[in-house]
């Protein structure tokens, strides 16, 4: 078997290493870009996912995400622990808050309170600390990614969060929401009372459902029971945060536009290269006719070129991204290369390369082998 | 029988409103064992012939009997099996594969032709051991020299059994001595194996190896026969 798309392909070696070259920056743009975008959309729901013990969310109406939370009556959780199917429901705040560090300078930091965390598993990924001893006073459980904003901290380091002091007596790892702002666990109440507009009020339920409960009538119960307030399964209430910075801030589209020239500019490198190599060898392949071929035969021959330089392409641009992986991280960043994103890339690599070669079929379609006879 | 039979062949071209007859009522035959030679002005028609005969080009009108069977011109298909299983071509400028060696320009032919089977590839390598080119199976045709490039294009070109040959302008390019060589090469594929050759050509010392000579002019057979 005489390989005549590979030997072209590889007689001109710069010109293949250039189009692979192309095609790898390409994969690489769009592979690094979905995947710090699936890394930040995913601490959208950092804190939603991992508390499996809250089958529901309680939310006020219309709150987007879990960092804009609004405020309503604590005592509603009564409410809620009444109904039917219900094994257990608590309050949980969520606020935004200045945290004043040794410096003197300020920042800001994300406090969740909740009053009974041992019961939902709440704060997970500990790294020192025992999150039962937040009910003890005003101490505080702090993930380490604060330390990039904050400074160093130990375990019985004090910081103030409004004035109040809090005496840091636990750390975490790994935990981030969306804006990257540090996220501390408080007592529920100790987080209440940071400020006087949360007095008496909550950000959230959490709710429990008793073995075998039916969800979707709770969920229809609660809201009869709650008529100003959301109810949502924990999966739709993170796809619902991620859903606000996708869709509602300009930021899906942004990385849709950056995923979309990340596509062209690769599709128009293959496609130029391809049409030029044809427009080169367009003696050649008047030549296959010549011998018997067809059109078919050029076609499959500049098709099987474009898949080679498609593989190359990705492999090189795979490697690529994988090298930039580190690199994010010490950015604070999460680069998250998935199998489902590195598939779907191979997939459109291929597609978008294929297409790419049938610019040159028109032009393959109109060779004249007669042009064969002139020297 | 006849290997190829052109009858009344007229292929018109319209260019930017004008009409330009190329081909006017063209009838040549071709014999097994036969060297017939094409002469004729530049513009004359020769080019034009050669590839409406070789099915590279389909004519305005007239009909085109290879080896026994008509060509169906209104389906291209028909003529890509014609050039597939009949006829090898040899240009003035090689027109080998550069980025292929020597075997391989003969062996991709008869992959093209269906035909890339042991016994085939035997044959290819004894055709080109048979023209000098035993030496040189593994070189790709910048590295060799144009008699021996020529040649590859031979080889080429009968590869799979093509039993017409057409050569256009084969010596053009090369010196008198190599001239001679290629053209005793025809020769002996034409009366030794039996195939037909029709050569294309403004050089006087192919008429050595000629069985008949017709000459064209403005689209016509002015001189051999017609018919």
């Amino acid at each position: 078997m005489v390989d005549l798309s590979m030997k072209m392909l590889l007689h001109d070696r710069l010109r293949f290493a250039l189009t692979t070259f192309g095609v790898a920056f390409s994969v690489m743009l769009v592979l690094v870009q979905v995947g710090l975008f699936e890394g930040l959309i995913g601490y959208a729901a950092d804190t939603i996912l991992p508390i499996r013990q809250a089958d529901l969310w309680i939310t006020s109406r219309n709150t987007q995400n879990i960092d804009f939370a609004n405020y309503f009556p604590e005592n509603l959780v009564n409410r809620v622990r009444s109904v039917p199917g219900v094994e257990r429901a608590d309050n949980l705040m969520v606020d935004f808050m200045p945290i004043h560090l040794p410096n003197g300078s300020s920042d800001g930091v994300m406090v969740y309170g909740l009053t009974h965390y041992w019961k939902w598993g709440v704060p997970w990924n500990v790294v020192s600390g025992n999150p039962l001893d937040l009910r003890g006073g005003p101490y505080m459980f702090l993930d380490d990614f604060a330390t990039h904003r904050y400074g160093p901290f130990r375990v019985g380091d004090y910081r103030e969060i409004t004035n109040q002091r809090f005496r840091i007596i636990g750390v975490l790892h790994g935990l981030r929401s969306f804006t990257t702002i540090p996220v501390a666990f408080l007592d529920f109440y100790r987080a209440q009372a940071l400020t006087d507009i949360t007095f008496g009020k909550t950000a959230y339920i959490l709710v429990h459902l008793s073995p075998g409960a039916d969800r979707k009538a709770v969920m229809a119960e609660i809201r009869r029971r709650l008529p100003y307030n959301d109810v949502f399964t924990r999966k739709a209430w993170a796809r619902r945060g991620q859903d606000y910075w996708i869709f509602k801030t300009g930021l899906g589209f942004n990385m849709g536009m950056i995923v979309f020239l990340g596509c062209l500019v690769g599709v128009v490198i293959l496609a130029q290269t391809l049409y030029t190599t044809t427009m080169e060898h367009v003696r050649e392949f008047g030549m296959v006719k010549a011998i018997g071929g067809d059109n078919g035969d050029i076609y499959r021959l500049l098709m099987r070129q474009a898949a080679v330089i498609a593989v190359a392409g990705y492999l090189a641009g795979t490697l690529l991204a994988f090298l930039i992986k580190p690199l994010a991280k010490k950015g604070d960043l999460d680069l998250i290369l998935s199998p489902g994103l590195l598939a779907t890339v191979f997939v459109a690599t291929l597609a978008l390369c294929l297409l790419a070669s049938t610019v040159s079929f028109r032009k393959v379609s109109r060779i004249d082998p007669a042009l064969l006879f002139r020297s | 029988m006849k290997s190829l039979v052109a009858e009344e062949i007229v292929k018109v071209y319209q260019e930017g409103g004008s009409r330009v007859e190329a081909l006017r009522g063209i009838s040549l035959a071709l014999a097994p064992s036969e060297i017939v030679i094409l002469e004729g002005p530049s513009g004359s028609g020769k080019t034009t012939f050669m590839s409406v005969a070789g099915c590279l080009l389909s004519p305005t009108s007239g009909r085109l009997s290879v080896e026994g069977q008509g060509v169906d011109f209104s389906r291209p298909k028909d003529m890509v099996r014609v050039r597939r299983e009949s006829i090898g071509f040899v240009f003035q400028s090689f027109n080998l594969f550069p980025a292929l060696t020597v075997l391989e320009n003969v062996l991709y032919a008869l992959q093209i032709r269906g035909k890339l089977t042991p016994e085939y590839e035997r044959e290819a390598r004894t055709i080109l051991e048979q023209i000098g080119l035993g030496h040189r199976l593994d070189f790709i045709p910048a590295r060799l020299s144009g008699g021996e490039k020529q040649r590859v294009a031979i080889a080429r070109a009968l590869s799979g059994g093509s039993r017409i040959l057409f050569a256009d302008e084969p010596t053009a390019n090369l010196d008198s001595h190599v001239g001679l060589e290629v053209l005793g090469i025809l020769r002996r594929l034409a009366k030794e194996e039996g195939r037909s050759v029709l050569v294309a050509t403004h050089d006087p010392a192919v008429r050595t190896i000629a069985d008949r000579v017709v000459r064209m002019r403005d689209g016509c057979l002015v001189e051999g026969e017609n018919g």
